[in-house]
């Protein structure tokens, strides 16, 4: 931490930095004192930090880099492994700084109709509109709609305010309409409706969700080849005009919104540890949160709370915003119920192998066969080999040759595997 | 003559995954899984395809962190350890497995394949693969194109145009540096695009991006032949759209090919089943049993638990019916088109994950190859790479292709979600001050200059759109979270000592060995002037 970031920050960035990382006596200290103890971080011994994702060790987890490849093996227990890292001056997992000083609000698309916005407002600029509102003014975002205008504040062709809690620092934005364009202004508003802004952002045109009805082209085709050719070209995509999506090309293998509930449903199946009820609550909870981007229940209008969907917090929740369908998800119950029954059946079991190990040895310079297979010796003369014995009659004859050829010696193990 | 074209585009990307740092890190195993089971498969496909004579076009993107990984030389060596470890295991399976005939042909099928995989990478191409690539693009059959820089989501970056622009000239500059030719193409991160991103591929003398389907047919106006022509932009760079029919086929996990129950079944590793003591000098040094890439068993039936033993002659024939099955469809896709396509053939672009080929789906590398020969004999459809169908096919419809990715859903879903968005803050204040910092120096020193350097390349890494992938997917979200927070600290400290002038040269050098990515990195393509 250098001194010119820590200059930047006001005494209560200064002490939100210094209980992240856990310096002791912190609510004493002034801001010298504060910005001191902090730079002094990596050169003294903190309590303890690691990756700092919520968690005091860092899963490198499963097996490979895909959803799909750590499942549907016989895992019996989850696989985890746990690296403890050191505090370290090349940042192992170091976590960021939480805000950088500034008043700014970003806008981003997201889908057709969703956006999602961020922003940073220090303290002095709330204090300032606050002194500017007599301590009125509660925080709101202030969503524009500037399609085919060049904004300058004034001249939007309607807008509307989401009404936000105190301690958020961003958002999504929803019921958006396709290939509009917006603004976002972050700021305060009083109750009899004087808006203060804080900062602005950049403009966003939200993605085209049906075919374009212009038809403008340097060269024409007859609109009924069109249609056939279209047919092909979408592939039964398109529904009503509207795009229905669902594959993406990585779909099937890596993210559609259908596999990565099969997913989540077969890892939960997986995991014997799970039991009966335990199970379906936990579906429940992670598929509520598929449809609470359907319902949206939060403040303002088709606005989602990030706060609440993140919550239960598993990647699939998010996914569906808007799109999985809702058959599908009740299909997957479905299935769920349908397979639980199964599991419940095999949550007991044992799996019995054997296997030989053939091993010997002879003269290091002798020829040696096992089952007629010339085999190398180790240097001393030994061998030891393993073999997979399921149920039969074996005979295992071992021949050694003496290197000038005048001595042979045979051993004929016989072996017989029988399961009752 | 051929009545259309069908246009195969593999795109081979992982993410730059390397720690000197430590001994044995798990998350490298991505690369040595994709050297042994899909790149070096599909150069061995090229080679056999050419030897006997089959015309063939094909075109592939190689990202700019798997180039750089390939071209390692502690990757390199590993992969070498690593190949030598899974020989002897192989071997010692084929003993274990005398007395089970079935199991013993498998046996030395695995065997016979990493010997192979070792051939190929140590005496044939001397370790380094890219040298083959090279080749056949140079012989004229391959058409191999960049990639968005470190496959950055550019999208979500639309507020920085420099740090677009940065990751399209770097991703030239370093095509140009190891393939010695200019690109023709690029592939944008994810087939993401956003209206007015175009105009940095034109500034670059790229010609053409691929996108989804939807991002033509939506596109802006009416596209008069759908996908099966491209489009130009206003700025002249073309777009070709992804045919959902033939995609569907390979990659859909119900309808597609790669669930015939012949075929390997990808999820039953002899790791997990095997004596634990016999596996276990095998395994990572923390000793958990993970994948090994040793299998036995066919998919058989997706339900059953009863898997049967894989049988890799049949699974080969199987691959061989199938491609046939696609060229056909092909065929009857092309006849069909080119009634209503009187003043040019259409062109079928079918674009997967490279990895899906060998990795994913074991059989696939022997699919793609017989798809080649099934076209060979074909009279109504021929193989071409895009730019080849522009050289043949030059005048096409203006249109602005749609907002659009290839991810689930078809939009920016995957990569702003709720588990994801919470970088973007972060990877935005790393591209200001990348900027801010490469207007700021115009004659740096060379402490400076290396400074410099390193900060793009610490920000160029961060913005992998594989790292919010990998949180939306909910898989190894602990290694995305650190990636990101490790290079945008590196980066940031690099931005204070930068403007307090005391860049700490000891601390510079380690970190130019860890995030070695792009050796010619250029801090300049961050300028706003550029």
């Amino acid at each position: 931490m250098s001194e010119i970031q820590l200059n930047e920050l006001t005494k209560v960035e200064l002490y939100e930095l210094a209980r992240k990382y856990r310096i002791k006596g912190r609510t004493e200290m002034g801001v010298e004192d504060l910005k001191k103890a902090l730079l002094n971080i990596g050169q003294v011994e903190i309590e303890s930090e690691l990756f700092d994702l919520g968690e005091q060790n860092l899963k490198v987890g499963s097996s490979g880099s895909r959803p799909t490849s750590d499942f549907g093996n016989q895992i019996k227990k989850e696989v985890k492994e746990e690296v403890k890292v050191n505090k370290s001056v090349y940042f192992d997992g170091d976590p960021l700084p939480e805000w950088y000083g500034e008043n700014k609000i970003v806008l981003m698309p997201k889908n057709a109709q969703w956006a999602y916005a961020y922003w940073e407002i220090t303290e002095d600029k709330k204090n300032e509109i606050k002194n500017q509102l007599n301590g009125e003014g509660r925080p709101i975002i202030r969503v524009y709609d500037i399609t085919l205008k060049e904004f300058n504040g004034e001249n939007a062709n309607s807008y509307f305010d989401i009404e936000l809690p105190e301690d958020v620092s961003d958002w999504f934005i929803g019921d958006l309409s396709s290939t509009a364009a917006y603004v976002a202004d972050i700021g305060f508003k009083t109750n009899s409706g004087e808006f203060v802004i804080a900062a602005r952002s950049t403009s966003v045109k939200m993605a085209s969700d049906s075919m374009s009805t212009n038809i403008d082209s340097d060269w024409m085709i007859v609109e009924e080849y069109f249609k056939k050719i279209l047919a092909r070209s979408s592939a039964g995509r398109l529904e009503n005009g509207k795009w229905i999506g669902g594959m993406g090309a990585s779909g099937a293998m890596r993210g559609s919104s259908e596999e990565m509930v099969s997913v989540l449903i077969k890892r939960l199946l997986k995991d014997k540890r799970i039991k009966k009820g335990k199970l379906l609550s936990q579906m429940e909870k992670e598929l509520g949160e598929i449809s609470m981007g359907m319902g949206s229940s939060s403040i303002g209008a088709g606005s989602l709370s990030v706060g609440s969907l993140s919550a239960g917090s598993l990647s699939v929740g998010s996914l569906s915003v808007g799109n999985i369908n809702r058959g599908s998800i009740e299909k997957n119950k479905g299935q769920i119920e349908e397979e639980e029954g199964e599991i419940a059946k095999k949550d007991f079991w044992l799996k019995v192998g054997t296997e030989l190990i053939l091993y010997g040895a002879t003269e290091p310079d002798a020829n040696v066969t096992v089952m007629g297979e010339k085999i190398e010796l180790n240097s001393d003369g030994t061998f030891s080999f393993r073999y997979a014995l399921p149920n039969g009659h074996y005979e295992l004859p071992v021949i050694a040759v003496s290197k000038d050829g005048d001595d042979t010696r045979q051993i004929t193990p016989i072996v017989d595997r029988i399961e009752k | 003559m051929s009545k259309g074209y069908l246009s195969m585009i593999l795109h081979a990307h992982l993410p730059y995954v390397r720690h000197p740092e430590y001994n044995d890190f798990l998350e490298e195993d991505w690369l040595y899984e994709a050297i042994t089971e899909t790149y070096i498969p599909l150069l061995n496909m090229f080679e056999k395809l050419t030897n006997d004579n089959i015309p063939w076009k094909i075109t592939m993107t190689i990202s700019g962190t798997l180039m750089n990984m390939l071209e390692d030389d502690l990757l390199k060596s590993r992969y070498t350890r690593h190949l030598n470890k899974m020989i002897e295991f192989t071997e010692k399976e084929v003993t274990r497995l005398s007395f089970q005939p079935e199991f013993l042909k498998v046996a030395k099928h695995n065997r016979d394949f990493f010997r192979q995989a070792k051939y190929y990478f140590e005496e044939k191409y001397n370790t380094n693969l890219l040298v083959g690539f090279k080749k056949f693009q140079d012989q004229g059959n391959l058409e191999i194109i960049p990639v968005t820089a470190t496959h950055g989501f550019l999208p979500l970056t639309k507020d920085y145009e420099e740090a677009v622009n940065a990751q399209v000239e770097m991703a030239k500059i370093d095509y140009m540096r190891v393939f010695e030719k200019e690109p023709k193409g690029m592939w944008l991160a994810e087939c993401a695009y956003y209206p007015g991103q175009d105009s940095f591929l034109a500034k670059h003398d790229i010609r053409y991006f691929l996108v989804d389907s939807h991002g033509i047919l939506f596109g802006d106006p009416k596209p008069v032949y759908g996908i099966y022509s491209p489009i130009y932009t206003k700025n002249g760079v073309a777009a070709f759209g992804r045919d959902i029919e033939s995609s569907e086929q390979v990659w859909s996990s119900e309808i597609g090919y790669p669930g015939d129950g012949l075929y390997r079944e990808f999820h039953k590793d002899a790791a997990f089943d095997l004596a634990y003591d016999y596996v276990k000098p095998y395994l990572h040094e923390d000793g958990v049993r993970r994948n090994m890439g040793i299998k036995y068993y066919a998919i058989t039936d997706k339900k059953a638990d009863v898997k049967k033993v894989y049988d890799p002659e049949a699974a080969k024939n199987r691959a061989k019916d199938h491609a046939n099955n696609f060229i056909e469809n092909r065929e009857r896709q092309v006849e069909y088109l080119s009634q209503y396509m009187k003043d040019r053939k259409p062109i079928v672009v079918s674009p997967y994950d490279a990895e899906l080929y060998g990795h994913w789906w074991y059989e696939g590398p022997d699919f793609l190859e017989e798809v080649f020969r099934a076209a060979a004999r074909s009279d109504i459809i021929g193989t071409i790479t895009p730019f080849g169908y522009l050289q043949e096919t030059p005048k096409n419809q203006v249109v602005s292709p749609a907002e659009s990715s290839w991810g689930a859903s078809g939009y920016y879903d995957v990569w702003m979600d709720t588990t994801n968005n919470h970088i973007y803050r972060h990877l935005h204040k790393g591209a200001e001050r990348m900027i801010e910092l490469a207007n700021l120096y115009d004659n740096p020193n060379d402490l400076q200059k290396r400074a410099l350097n390193q900060s793009a390349r610490e920000l160029m890494m961060a913005q992998t759109s594989c790292w919010p992938f990998i949180m939306f997917t909910g898989t190894m979200v602990g290694y995305a979270e650190k990636k990101i927070r490790d290079h945008l600290n590196r980066l940031f400290k690099l931005y204070f000592d930068l403007k307090e002038n005391k860049v700490d040269e000891d601390w510079l050098k380690e970190i130019e060995y860890r995030d070695n990515i792009f050796p010619e990195m250029e801090y300049r393509v961050y300028r706003s002037d550029r």
